[in-house]
């Protein structure tokens, strides 16, 4: 079976401990995760987490089941990146303004890109965008002109 | 009142009669209370292992959720295997550890560790109780948890200053809300149709059937089920007894010990319909040999396990006894005669009697048919693991369902005689023999003071062949006789249940086995028979790892 990207959305009560479960189990369950999110909904009480891993579909069944299982998780269900809205965000310090106008300019991909802060000659920018649109805009830039880059991870939504 | 009042009348709340518990340093106000509640009966067993698995014998042979209690630190740690075994094997327990006070939490203090991480991954759900408040809700959750959907070992972790913690009043909520657990009851039509579908297209059916019909409490739809439907059946290790074992359609176990003719049949079958069991590794062997030409319809009460192992056609999401209530009403007659007469022939040629050959000395097998026969209809077996469990499984006639009572999933030596303690506790007019190998009986042999100290009238059966039995026979057949760490330097043990007060005979030959076995039937006090068995006997049939049932050896080259 063929491996591709999933993203899994679980509602959970908002009780300390729930998301070491659900890792807990992926681990031991030798699942690797491309990233986590986790935060509160329009209800404080219910917390949401955003699982993206990459994997076969049977896999993805798997675990789907078994985190439902966790008395303190309300809802599991798994998508394929096309039917949710998932973003990312990225900050990212760039070495000079070439590298800040790459991206400000760049039309092809769709991207929200923003500059924070200016220190020296460095720049800080948040970069918001689809996780693989940000991995295409990124690879525009030349290594040497990444200072630093941190990533947040997908949260996702769905209707 | 303080916390440890709360405690004690939340498990009469849930109608406990009976618990496991071993004091220590932070248990202490909640043994000073017991005092007051004679009504619960509170067991010392001699290791905190012990009393978890004497809780999960209790579970297992009354379907009360079996309670054990044990002190911090070590003493919590020293569960950890009673609560494995219990998980793996879907018992509903409830242990309940003290902990060190909230204030030092965290500091490495005296007899601390972090006993609800190391439970996570071993229990159903597990909880730390904060504030006094919230213990009679927690304990409602944890029996509920245990007891219902599939079962499951539920862990309570109480601070000591919880359980000294004053309370005005002890109120126990009426209401269970837990939004995040769901119990599936009964299967959807569109399933049920496919299923009904299948079993009618069918030529070579098989009914796979598991603990869930035992948990359940199935056996009476499942009877009816493989009658009209004239489907043959076979059992997992834990399915042992679902159905009575001379009923027409009941061809046993099958696996890795299981009998070849049931294994052949499982290979061969055109449908397999699994009850409430989870197609484990043992019964499975390799997993892209199992049922190959055969559709699945798997009936199973926890969602994860349907398509786990096995590859499913129809999932039947519910419990086992609505669910077959539900195919029984949609299932037409039918008959199979041509199917069973292909697996009575194998039988024939794989029966126990054909293949095993007839050895000059006593052998385990005839012990546990002699047994088998002179035993009460309605006692219980209590088996350790290893050669003394499969020959236990293979050699007894099960009558009814949950009759044996065995570490199937963990395969925890040391099971059989903590185990006897908490089936004796439970069933009182019950015989219980506990029937194990030298090895697992010194695991927890300390539990016979358990049994001295409570007067247990069981019957302890212990085949003495020197050896850890199943290590060795793979060493044989795999490692050319490298008997490597599995020579046990035995006591006599004959003298050690002496010295626990309990009568104690060796049987070598056939003459003492009828005397001391009918001498043990009859008595009404504890009683332990050591029975001495060939040092290289070994285990028939045997499915090799990595192997599909259609391998099964039915003869070893020396043999």
């Amino acid at each position: 079976m063929n491996k591709e990207k999933f993203i899994i959305l679980i509602t959970a009560v908002n009780k300390a401990g729930v998301l070491n479960k659900i890792l807990s189990l992926c681990r031991r369950r030798r699942y690797s995760l491309v990233s986590v999110t986790a935060g509160s909904t329009e209800n404080k009480n219910i917390y949401n987490i955003t699982l993206v891993l990459f994997e076969n579909k049977n896999r993805v069944n798997q675990i789907v089941n078994q985190i439902n299982k966790i008395i303190e998780v309300l809802s599991t269900e798994s998508f394929l990146p096309k039917d949710v809205v998932d973003k990312e965000l990225i900050l990212i310090i760039l070495k000079n303004k070439k590298a800040v106008d790459i991206l400000l300019k760049n039309k092809e991909h769709d991207i929200n890109v923003r500059v924070l802060k200016k220190l020296d000659n460095n720049f800080i920018l948040e970069i918001i965008g689809e996780g693989t649109e940000v991995d295409h805009a990124l690879s525009l830039l030349s290594k040497k002109d990444i200072i630093k880059l941190v990533r947040s991870g997908s949260v996702a939504i769905k209707l | 009142m303080i916390g440890a009042d709360i405690l004690i009348k939340s498990l009469l709340k849930e109608k406990v009669e009976v618990m496991f518990g071993f004091p220590g340093g932070v248990t202490i106000p909640f043994h000073d209370r017991l005092k007051n509640y004679p009504q619960l009966k509170h067991i010392l067993p001699r290791h905190e292992q012990g009393g978890a698995m004497a809780a999960d014998a209790y579970f297992r042979s009354t379907s009360k959720v079996g309670v054990c209690l044990s002190t911090s630190g070590p003493g919590a740690t020293n569960l950890v295997s009673g609560i494995a075994n219990a998980y793996m094997d879907s018992v509903g327990m409830v242990a309940i550890t003290c902990q060190v006070a909230t204030p030092v939490i965290g500091t490495d203090a005296f007899q601390e560790v972090d006993i609800t991480g190391i439970t996570q991954p071993i229990t159903k759900h597990n909880y730390f109780v904060e504030k006094v408040e919230d213990l009679p809700r927690i304990i409602k959750e944890a029996f509920y948890i245990a007891s219902t959907g599939r079962p499951g070992p539920v862990h309570v972790d109480i601070p000591v200053d919880v359980l000294k913690a004053s309370v005005r009043k002890f109120v126990y909520p009426k209401k269970i809300n837990l939004p995040g657990y769901k119990i599936p009851q009964k299967a959807p039509e569109k399933n049920l149709r496919e299923a009904i579908n299948l079993i009618n297209k069918s030529l070579r059916p098989i009914a796979l059937v598991g603990h869930g019909v035992i948990l359940s409490k199935a056996s009476q739809e499942l009877e009816k089920f493989i009658k009209k439907a004239d489907i043959p059946v076979i059992s997992t290790l834990l399915g042992m007894g679902a159905v009575k074992h001379n009923n027409p359609l009941c061809f046993g176990m099958l696996g890795m010990h299981g009998m070849a003719y049931a294994n052949y049949a499982v290979h061969n079958a055109d449908l397999i319909i699994g009850i409430g069991l989870r197609f484990d590794d043992r019964i499975t062997g390799k997993l892209d040999g199992f049922a190959k030409d055969a559709h699945v319809i798997h009936l199973d009460i926890d969602a994860a396990e349907i398509g786990k192992n096995a590859l499913v056609n129809v999932a039947l999401l519910g419990d086992c006894k609505k669910v077959l209530t539900q195919l029984n009403n949609k299932l037409k007659k039918q008959e199979h005669r041509d199917w069973l007469k292909q697996i009575k022939l194998w039988q024939n040629e794989t029966k126990l009697s054909k293949i095993t050959n007839k050895k000059e000395h006593l052998t385990a097998q005839e012990v546990i048919r002699e047994i088998s026969r002179i035993a009460k209809k309605d006692c219980l077996i209590t088996s350790d693991v290893g050669q003394n469990q499969m020959w236990t499984a293979q050699a007894f006639n099960y009558q009814y369902p949950g009759q044996l009572l065995s570490s199937g999933g963990l395969g925890c030596m040391g099971y059989s005689l903590p185990a006897s303690v908490g089936a004796q506790m439970g069933n009182s007019r019950k015989q219980v023999w506990a029937l194990m190998g030298d090895g697992g009986f010194q695991m927890n042999m300390q539990e016979l003071g358990t049994i001295m100290a409570n007067k247990l009238p069981i019957k302890i059966i212990l085949f003495n062949n020197g050896y850890l039995g199943m290590v060795r026979q793979w060493q044989e057949i795999f490692y050319k006789k490298n008997y490597s760490a599995t020579k046990l330097i035995n006591p006599d043990f004959s003298k050690i249940a002496k010295a626990y007060n309990i009568e104690s005979y060796q049987i070598k030959n056939k003459q003492q086995m009828k005397k001391y076995l009918h001498q043990a039937n009859k008595t009404k006090k504890a009683i332990f028979l050591e029975v001495f068995i060939g040092p290289e006997d070994n285990v028939l049939p045997m499915v090799p790892p990595s192997a599909s049932l259609d391998k099964t050896i039915t003869k070893l080259n020396n043999e």
